[in-house]
């Protein structure tokens, strides 16, 4: 599964900590996701995609 | 506080711990032992209250769950494997059927908590149901150490003194076909 984080993240002038505490988790998780190497949950997705008010479906994609 | 400080005064209230622990188990002081516990777990609970970041997110709990899993699957294949071990050489040292008994109630003890965790979760119990199954599973737990303390406090056994084995109190089994060497 491939992700569009770290492009909107970058886009929004986000470091991965200030995401972090936004969607509340911790800073390695961000990491994690943006290197597609964790599969977060439904409302960890929600939340991130709220934050950059995209589509759930316009952040991830299945390959 | 932020999490790294947290981290820091946890790694030392554990060190301490840890060295109160062998001044407990050295000078048979248990009541400081206990007492330790009790006040590192209570400290460590207040000071992670202070803490504004989150300590704990879906990953961690996640590996968490598979490390435990893994964990608990090693510990059973590898203790159940020690008991058989155990028991098959119990007529070289008499000590080692007392050894397998305790591992192999160890193992079925956390099979059994595992079990009754994994229901826990897997039914999604709530409510009034939730006090049931709780007070049940205290029930349970406090049912099995209670059997487990009795079956290996050496009450109702059978003891080795001046090369013969005595009856004490009511043993369940036989007596040892091991010779008696004390």
């Amino acid at each position: 599964m491939k992700n569009r984080i770290r492009e909107l993240r970058t886009k929004h002038n986000l470091t991965q900590e200030e995401l972090a505490r936004k969607v509340g988790v911790r800073r390695e998780t961000i990491v994690f996701l943006e290197q597609g190497k964790y599969n977060p949950s439904l409302k960890l997705a929600h939340d991130v995609a709220k934050t950059f008010k995209v589509k759930i479906d316009e952040l991830f994609s299945f390959e | 506080m932020n999490l790294k400080q947290f981290q820091k005064i946890k790694l030392g209230i554990t060190a301490l711990l840890a060295a109160l622990m062998a001044v407990a188990v050295t000078q048979q002081n248990y009541i400081l032992a206990v007492v330790a516990v009790i006040t590192s777990m209570l400290v460590i609970i207040v000071l992670k209250k202070q803490v504004k970041e989150v300590t704990v997110d879906e990953r961690d709990l996640e590996i968490g769950g598979k490390a435990a899993r893994l964990s608990l699957s090693i510990f059973s294949v590898v203790g159940a494997a020690m008991v058989f071990v155990l028991l098959m050489l119990r007529d070289r040292n008499s000590e080692f059927e007392l050894i397998g008994s305790v591992l192999a109630y160890a193992v079925c003890g956390l099979l059994m908590l595992y079990s009754l965790v994994f229901n826990y979760y897997y039914r999604g119990v709530e409510g009034r149901r939730r006090f049931w199954y709780l007070f049940l599973t205290m029930i349970a737990i406090l049912g099995f150490a209670i059997v487990g303390l009795r079956g290996f406090s050496g009450e109702d056994d059978w003891v080795c003194q001046n090369g013969q084995w005595i009856k004490h109190g009511q043993p369940s089994r036989p007596m040892p076909v091991t010779p008696c060497r004390k």
